[in-house]
């Protein structure tokens, strides 16, 4: 059945910021369908919506209209529980600005994700995944830039959840780890049949994607499935 | 909220500044809620500040007013007795204002409606056809008396309150088997007489069993057969602070009449005791006001830092901006001053009508002739400017670190603040990471830990001052019944009665003990000091008055010396084995007394008075030649009686023809917890303010320590960590800090009552009263109990906001 195949479905989503008279479309009658164990990346430009649509997907907002099926349920019904539950064990977020926990070590942060879910992966295993076994007792304060990036990676996979949902994950990595990690989500996705929603303006990224969607003013311009998506050891940029 | 911008705008100096202005007013309504704090705390502390002062003042406008308009005494002589002319002698001295003379005596009182009871009356004569020169009295109800020989009376305010005594009722004098019918025509208020007390010896004003009257001097003269006599003399002076030269003149130009030592108005019971209640008073008036704006001015300064440490990007972008270091202090300052005055003009708003109030109730306990009521503008100008000055102080150290800002270094991007593995957390057992943060984040932070450590403190000293006194108070009493009087009654001979009186009331039915207690009032002399105290002899092994020593053991006379009270020990500075000489006041024996000497045996511990203690028939042995005193005598019978038995001793005791007034102990300590009351309400008046500051401190320290919290509170939650958790863990931060508060709090809770009782007390009090500070564990139990409860409601709205906080919001900003 196809239905049993659809990791997060979205029918005609629009989310409005009213600023007084003003109102800011930052999506606009958004449909789209997520497959289980697809790769997917969002392309747009700044201020195009992108965050807003992840933030949608990942259940941290409302749509201000239209439906929002993940795994089948619509999140329109859920109290606050029902939406925590669900964050907690369908969602692995990988936030745009990290939002590391201060007062926890790279392991603890991702340990505390560990701690939340039924069958979360190993910690060490993912830690060492994106490098950073030799920092694990290290707190955020004590991290690079880009070695927190690499957490907040980290604290995502850990639940092993069955929707990734990244925000500029290689945003702040060079080349070389950025391709690591793109290597470990392409790697997730066709392994262990995760959806990973990856949101970024490289465009060159878009080569190992399944499927790639275009995002301006609020609007998917484009929506194209990659027939021979690269490996992230052929990537350039 | 209107007039600020306008306000403040014109405070500035150019155009670039209305932004900031706008900006003091965005942060102002964003955290409306603990600058909404600040403002109550500092309302509280101007509003107390202005109701105590305002009562002080308007007491002492009160007490002045009534002393000069009725002329009260500056200096009082009695003597042995003299014609009415000797009055002469002493208005021709130079420096004397007004002079009268009078008979005054003490006899057994009854009242026709309460035939079964005694009482003590002094009788005072005064001139009926005109008002007494010196010691005048106001008439609160009925009329003066008037000329003529009709036996009329004027009865003190107090005693016809207690008694229901109304003008046109009759009072029976007994005098030496003499009965004399007066008739009450008016009830009297007297400034020598606001705290109604028979003596210096004997300071417990007692309107039950003693009451004042004012005769005429003719009819008190024909009635005692003392006609034409006086034994008193009362002097008003024209220079009333230099009273000594006066006080010299006046008893010699009454040698021949054998005249005690003058007695100055300082001196004088009712004032002293007066006195020591408005320095006890004004004692609150200062140090709670105190106590709660510096509380308030540190809250407030705590405040403003981390107002400051949150905007420091903003701040960094301003400075860049071009906003000078000049401007940004001023903006802080204005902030706070704007805090300051609407908090201050709350306070003395609320301050009037409690002042008032507190007046009111006040005066109305004593028997003060005039109450004086003004607003006191100078207090409230005066609360004005302390609230906007502890605002501004406060105020000064935020703005300069936030002047201080560099503004390339605030704009960079901020780095996660710093942390490490706390020691403890080695120790703890494995526990959840969930429940690790809280323990983690006081660590995190230690300033704000102290802060907010502070904040509790200061709360509990402030919950527990209040409390402390009154338990002390309490148990100080407590203490003084339970081991002082531990008779039931005591009944009063005004002469000597013999011991024989003893066995008799102890064959009576219900009584099951009495014992005999002999009271002399003497001078104690030691060096160069004297002071009037009562002797009191004791059975060895008595079982109805209790002495402690120091240490709170039992004690019994000795028959190697006198056992003597604090007050005593502390006046003459005595020690151990000292000898110290006795005198008996003139006037109660005709012939010039012999010193006596006694030695220093140990010393008691007692609440109130001035008493040393002898073994009864070692006392009776020293002044047996002088006072002419019978082998057996007995001044009162302590009497334990049966239960249910004390009202058919009580009138058995009325009915001997000897007594001359019996006390229940459990009459004086229901008068003596009456009078309490006032002193009950103030302190749960100051108990509600300090809850008030206590929980307006927390609610601030609280809800700030939540809401900078507030981005990784919002990463929790998206990584799918549930409310009721959040709740958890920001519940166990903040009791934690609450119980290692309550820790701290405790102690420094306790030295604050110590510090403010010994404060509170001045020397003079202390002479009077020796007070033991006593918190009772119910206190500490209470205090910390309320402290944890107020923490706990406390965060309840913040955490109601993190929980409405939008997540999406906070995922797109950056951590910090
Ligand atoms: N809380 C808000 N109130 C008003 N407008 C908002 C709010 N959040 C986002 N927007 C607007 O919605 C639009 C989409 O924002 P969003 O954060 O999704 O952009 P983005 O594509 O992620 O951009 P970037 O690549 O810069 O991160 C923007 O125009 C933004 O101004
Ligand atoms: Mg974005």
């Amino acid at each position: 059945m196809v239905e049993t195949n659809t990791a997060v479905k979205l029918e005609g989503v629009s989310k409005v910021y009213s600023m007084g008279e003003v109102q800011v479309y930052a999506l606009r009658d958004v449909s789209l369908t997520l497959t289980r164990g697809e790769f997917v990346v969002i392309l747009g430009p700044s201020g195009c919506g992108k965050s807003t649509l992840l933030n949608i997907v990942g259940a941290l907002d409302t749509p201000t209209s239209g439906r929002v099926l993940i795994d089948g349920q619509d999140i329109q019904n859920m109290n606050e529980s029902e939406l925590t539950r669900l964050r907690r064990d369908k969602i692995g977020f990988v936030f745009q600005f990290f939002n590391l926990i201060p007062t926890l070590t790279a392991h603890e942060n991702v340990q505390l994700a560990a701690e939340l879910v039924a069958r979360p992966r190993d910690i060490d295993q993912v830690l060492a995944e994106v490098g950073l076994r030799e920092r694990a007792r290290h707190f955020p304060s004590e991290l690079s830039g880009g070695e927190q990036q690499r957490v907040a990676i980290a604290r995502g996979l850990v639940k092993n959840p069955p929707i990734l949902l990244c925000d500029e994950p290689t945003g702040e990595l060079d080349f070389e780890t950025g391709r690591m990690i793109l290597a470990l989500l392409d790697r997730i996705t066709h392994e262990l049949n995760q959806t990973v929603l990856l949101v970024t303006h490289n465009t060159a990224i878009s080569a190992i994607a399944d499927r790639v969607i275009r995002l301006r003013s609020g609007q998917i311009v484009a929506d194209e499935f990659n027939p021979n998506p690269l490996s992230a050891d052929q990537l350039q940029w | 909220m209107n007039s600020i911008p306008t306000r403040s705008a014109r405070i500035n100096f150019n155009g670039k500044m209305s932004v900031l202005n706008l900006k003091l007013i965005r942060d102002l309504k964003r955290s409306r809620w603990q600058y909404l704090a600040v403002i109550a705390m500092i309302m509280l502390g101007i509003a107390f500040y202005c109701a105590a002062y305002m009562t002080y003042k308007n007491l002492n406008a009160s007490y002045d007013y009534s002393y000069n308009q009725l002329h009260f005494e500056h200096i009082g002589i009695a003597l042995n007795g003299a014609p009415e002319r000797a009055v002469e002698r002493i208005r021709r001295l130079p420096g004397v204002a007004r002079v009268e003379g009078r008979w005054r005596e003490d006899v057994e009182l009854e009242l026709p409606n309460r035939q079964s009871k005694r009482f003590i009356g002094r009788l005072i004569g005064i001139p009926a056809d005109r008002r007494p020169q010196v010691n005048d009295v106001v008439i609160s109800e009925g009329r003066y008396l008037s000329p003529g020989t009709e036996r009329e009376v004027l009865m003190e305010q107090s005693f016809a309150k207690h008694h229901r005594l109304k003008p046109g009722d009759q009072v029976i004098v007994k005098r030496q088997g003499q009965t004399i019918r007066l008739r009450i025509v008016g009830i009297a208020r007297s400034p020598e007489y606001i705290y109604v007390v028979q003596s210096k010896q004997d300071l417990m004003p007692m309107p039950d069993t003693f009451g004042v009257m004012f005769v005429a001097q003719e009819v008190l003269g024909s009635l005692l057969g003392k006609s034409g006599l006086i034994n008193e003399v009362k002097v008003t002076a024209q220079a009333p602070d230099h009273l000594m030269p006066l006080l010299r003149e006046t008893k010699r130009a009454l040698s021949s009449y054998r005249p005690e030592e003058p007695v100055p108005r300082e001196d004088q019971p009712s004032y002293q005791l007066m006195q020591q209640d408005v320095e006890g008073f004004r004692a609150y008036a200062v140090l709670f006001p105190v106590l709660f704006l510096s509380v308030s001015g540190l809250t407030v300064y705590t405040l403003l830092m981390r107002a400051v440490h949150l905007q420091r990007p903003v701040i960094g972008v301003l400075r860049a901006l071009g906003i000078s270091r000049r401007g940004v202090v001023i903006h802080y300052l204005a902030s706070a001053a704007v805090l300051g005055a609407i908090g201050s003009l709350l306070g003395i708003a609320a301050g009037y009508p409690l002042g008032g109030w507190a007046t009111r109730a006040y005066l109305s306990m004593t028997s003060v002739p005039y109450t004086q009521f003004a607003p006191q503008g100078s207090v409230m100008l005066v609360g004005v400017c302390i609230g906007l000055s502890v605002c501004l102080i406060a105020a000064i150290l935020p703005a300069r670190a936030a002047a201080a800002i560099n503004p390339a270094e605030a704009m960079r991007p901020p780095k996660p603040s710093a942390s490490r593995v706390p020691a403890l957390d080695h120790i703890l057992p494995k526990l959840s990471l969930l429940w690790r943060i809280p323990i983690r984040n006081l660590f995190r932070q230690p300033k704000r830990s102290l802060s907010t450590l502070f904040g509790i403190v200061a709360a509990m000293a402030l919950l527990m001052t209040a409390q402390g006194i009154l338990d002390s108070s309490q148990a100080t009493l407590n203490e003084m019944f339970a081991a002082t009087f531990r008779e039931d009654l005591r009944a009063q001979f005004l002469v000597h009665q013999d011991r024989h009186l003893v066995n008799q009331v102890r064959s009576w039915r219900g009584v099951v003990w009495a014992e005999p207690v002999l009271q002399i009032p003497v001078e104690f002399i030691k060096g160069n000091q004297t002071y009037s105290a009562l002797l009191t002899g004791l059975e060895p092994g008595t079982r109805l008055y209790g002495l402690t020593s120091d240490s709170d053991q039992p004690m019994s006379v000795r028959y190697e010396g006198a056992i003597f009270g604090p007050t005593l020990r502390k006046r003459l500075k005595l020690e151990r084995g000292d000898q110290v000489k006795i005198r008996l006041p003139k006037g109660e024996t005709e012939e010039e007394t012999r010193e006596k000497t006694v030695r220093v045996a140990g010393f008691n511990w007692e609440p109130i008075g001035t008493v040393a203690y002898l073994p009864i028939d070692e006392l009776r042995r020293l002044f047996r030649n002088e006072l002419a005193l019978p082998p057996g005598a007995v001044s009162s019978i302590l009497i334990k009686a049966a239960p249910g038995h004390e009202e058919e001793i009580r009138r058995r005791l009325n009915a001997l023809p000897q007594t001359a007034a019996v006390s229940s102990t459990s009459d004086i300590r229901k008068m003596i917890d009456s009078m309490m009351e006032l002193s009950r309400r103030f302190v749960f008046i100051m108990l509600l303010f300090g809850m008030g500051l206590g929980f307006s401190i927390l609610f601030n320290m609280v809800t700030i320590n939540v809401l900078e919290r507030s981005n990784e509170v919002a990463t929790l939650r998206t990584i799918g960590v549930s409310r009721a958790q959040i709740i958890g863990m920001i519940t166990l931060e903040n009791m934690l800090i609450g119980v290692i508060g309550a820790l701290i709090g405790l102690p420094v809770g306790r030295l604050f009552v110590e510090g403010f009782i010994t404060a509170a007390s001045s020397e003079e009090q202390m002479e009077l009263f020796a007070f033991r500070v006593t918190i009772l564990p119910s206190t500490y139990a209470l205090t910390a109990f309320l402290i944890l409860i107020v923490m706990f409601f406390s965060q309840l709205p913040a955490i109601l906001s993190l929980n409405r906080m939008n997540l999406a919001k906070s995922a797109k900003e950056r951590a910090t």
